[in-house]
């Protein structure tokens, strides 16, 4: 091979020229400055790529990543080559910016704010004038919203530069977001830079690094964090309205060809007393299905009157008993011109967990003393099916994603809490 | 192969060389460049041999896009203020010439060069993007400070003159990638195409094997 070295050149050594300590400038000409990690003195090449500095940046904040530390992404060694704090203009909100170098993929940024971690890398997406844009379209990514539009300053450095970071930018920025990713802008008057980021936990972050560091704490929401339950709404609808059809299928063909009742016993009880009570005892019947449910349908004949019954079924081949009651009231008139009627002459008493067995019942009915209720009949039909199971599951089913709305709803007005855009009212 | 001879004007060494018709070309015995300047008004600009073009491609390389295979023959580095611009000259198996840009991770083929495509674009107003259809302004600047370039290898200059130039970048969906060149005596409008480096298909490449070390 000629003119090319086919061995990649050895980071540039040159003394700082406040204090003399080496730095490594690992992007050989492509720093136009770079800023000393011990004494914060800024230099920066001139026109004649001669060295002048007159700058120094004090320092605000222990760096969670050393200047040279090497992170090894996507299988790729990127080496950390500076530090940069930026400040928000308006609500003075500051944020970390680790620059990555890698000879083939060039410039990447590890994004730290409020102990949250983004890696951004730049980005072909265009847009001839993105300044009144709240909603981006990336079709292999999704809807991005617009989260906020902001100015910045850089408040402390460290490390290599591609550009003079002393000059204080005349840019705008703004961000937007569609978690975990971010897609943000910054522009000035000739020249737009658009990056793309990704939300990185913690435990990621680390995975990259091969030395211990002491990983900052979170506060809040990032704008770009992603929802623990990752539910997509349009997922969440799609499964609920799957399950609930499934349930549907489920309860159609349990009850059209699985479990059909048949009547198992139907006998009548009269009144022969002037009593408030009584006690009837049914003739014995069968239940021919374990673990079945039974109906017990009461009828009445009741007008203007009242009964109330109380149940003890009894497993004549086991000796279990199962107690339930009910009650019938019938009240009819004509009052103003118009009849009324209020009350049924029937009802339906459901028995679980029925096991196979010869059965019968004693019913206690109580009456109104001054009005005879005449006859009773009750008829059991066997091998019914449960309408409860099934309302229950679809209360469940209905819970599961109101309950994940609930939360995600929660969440997004909490991550939307600071940004001028949110689409939620916080009066 | 199409070998023909060069004769050095600065050593008077003879070299042989594969493209006799190229614009650029290191003599082998004093290792000085030999520019061929189109235009009159073109003036020469501080050429250097030796330095480092921070890439990971080599001249030798040969590479594969499209099912169509290219040699790397050469490189122009341009050493800007905002970034160092890799210009390498690439000759394809149907022997002609084209061009890969490589700066900062990015890697563009050039499949279209128009130079003064109309009157309009050539008077266009020092320090603003041109209009292109579907594609958006990246980035544009200013060439004003004495930037030195480097050449490597031979092949054809994709422009003749870098400082006092506006340069602006333009993307489009699709990966496409467009530069425009604007000089007091012509303007350029390249156009082509955006690839990963894995896309190129490059073998050899150099060893960036613990390149931080």
């Amino acid at each position: 091979m000629i003119g090319i070295n086919s061995k990649y050149p050895s980071p540039l050594v040159v003394p700082c020229t406040k204090c003399h300590k080496v730095i490594k400038l690992y992007t050989h000409q492509k720093a136009a400055s770079f800023c000393c990690s011990h004494c914060g003195a800024y230099t920066l090449y001139d026109k004649q790529k001669t060295l002048t500095s007159n700058y120094t940046f004090s320092k605000i904040k222990n760096k969670t990543f050393e200047i040279g530390t090497v992170f090894k992404i996507e299988g790729l060694e990127f080496v950390l080559i500076s530090f940069i704090a930026k400040e928000e203009t308006s609500y003075k909100t500051m944020w970390f910016e680790y620059i990555l170098f890698h000879p083939v993929e060039g410039y990447w940024t590890l994004n730290e704010s409020d102990g949250h971690f983004t890696l951004i890398k730049p980005s072909k997406y265009y847009l001839k004038a993105p300044e009144n844009i709240k909603n981006i379209n990336l079709p292999e990514k999704g809807q991005y919203h617009l989260y906020s539009k902001y100015k910045y300053k850089v408040k402390h450095a460290e490390g290599e530069f591609f550009d003079d970071i002393s000059i204080k930018p005349n840019s705008s920025s703004a961000d937007y977001v569609n978690p975990p990713y971010l897609l943000s802008y910054e522009k000035t008057k000739d020249e737009i830079f658009w990056y793309h980021g990704e939300y990185i936990d913690h435990s990621t972050v680390k995975s990259w690094v091969n030395v211990d560091v002491d990983m900052p704490v979170k506060e809040g929401i990032a704008p770009n964090q992603p929802y623990s339950l990752n539910f997509s709404p349009d997922a969440l609808t799609k499964i609920t309205f799957v399950s609930i059809a499934l349930i549907f299928i489920c309860q159609f063909i349990l009850s059209g060809f699985i479990t059909i009742p048949k009547v198992s016993h139907k006998e009548s009880f009269y009144q022969n007393d002037s009593l408030s009570q009584r006690t009837y005892v049914s003739a014995p019947f069968e239940i021919t299905e374990n673990n079945s449910a039974a109906d017990f349908d009461i009828i009445g004949n009741l007008d203007n009157n009242w009964l109330e019954t109380d149940f003890t079924l009894v497993n004549e081949t086991t000796g279990d008993q199962y107690y339930f009651s009910g009650s019938l009231e019938r009240y009819s008139g004509y009052t103003d011109g118009e009849s009324w009627s209020e009350g049924s002459n029937e009802e339906t008493l459901t028995v679980t967990q029925l096991k196979k067995g010869k059965y019968h019942f004693n019913v206690l009915v109580t009456n109104d003393i001054h009005n005879r209720f005449r006859i009773l009949t009750v008829v059991v039909n066997q091998n019914v099916n449960l309408i409860s199971n099934f309302i229950y599951a679809l209360l469940l089913l209905t819970a599961f994603p109101l309950y994940v709305n609930y939360r995600r709803t929660r969440f997004d007005r909490k991550q939307w809490y600071n940004s001028n855009y949110s689409p939620y009212n916080y009066d | 192969m199409d070998f023909g001879t060069f004769t050095c004007p600065h050593c008077n060494a003879i070299n042989a060389t594969e493209a006799r018709d190229n614009h650029y070309y290191n003599c082998s015995s004093c290792n000085q460049v030999y520019i061929k300047y189109e235009t009159p008004l073109a003036k020469p600009e501080k050429f250097v041999t030796e330095s480092e073009t921070l890439s990971p491609i080599l001249i030798g390389s040969k590479g594969k896009v499209n099912n169509e295979s290219f040699e790397v023959t050469g490189c122009i580095t341009l050493f800007q203020s905002r970034t160092t611009v890799n210009l390498f000259s690439i000759k394809w198996n149907t022997g002609l010439f084209g061009c890969l840009i490589e700066y900062d991770g990015d890697y563009n083929i050039i499949t279209n060069i128009n130079q003064n495509p109309d009157k309009s674009l050539k008077n266009t107003t020092v320090g603003k993007e041109i209009e292109i259809k579907d594609f958006g302004l990246a980035y544009c600047y200013y060439t004003d400070r004495p930037e030195y370039i480097a050449t490597k290898g031979y092949g054809k200059l994709v422009i003749e003159k870098y400082t006092n130039t506006i340069f602006c970048s333009y993307y489009s969906q699709n990966k496409k990638v467009a530069f425009s060149f604007f000089t007091r005596e012509q303007t350029s409008l390249l156009t082509g195409k955006i690839y990963d480096f894995s896309e190129l298909n490059l073998s050899p490449t150099r060893s960036i094997n613990d390149w931080y070390k």
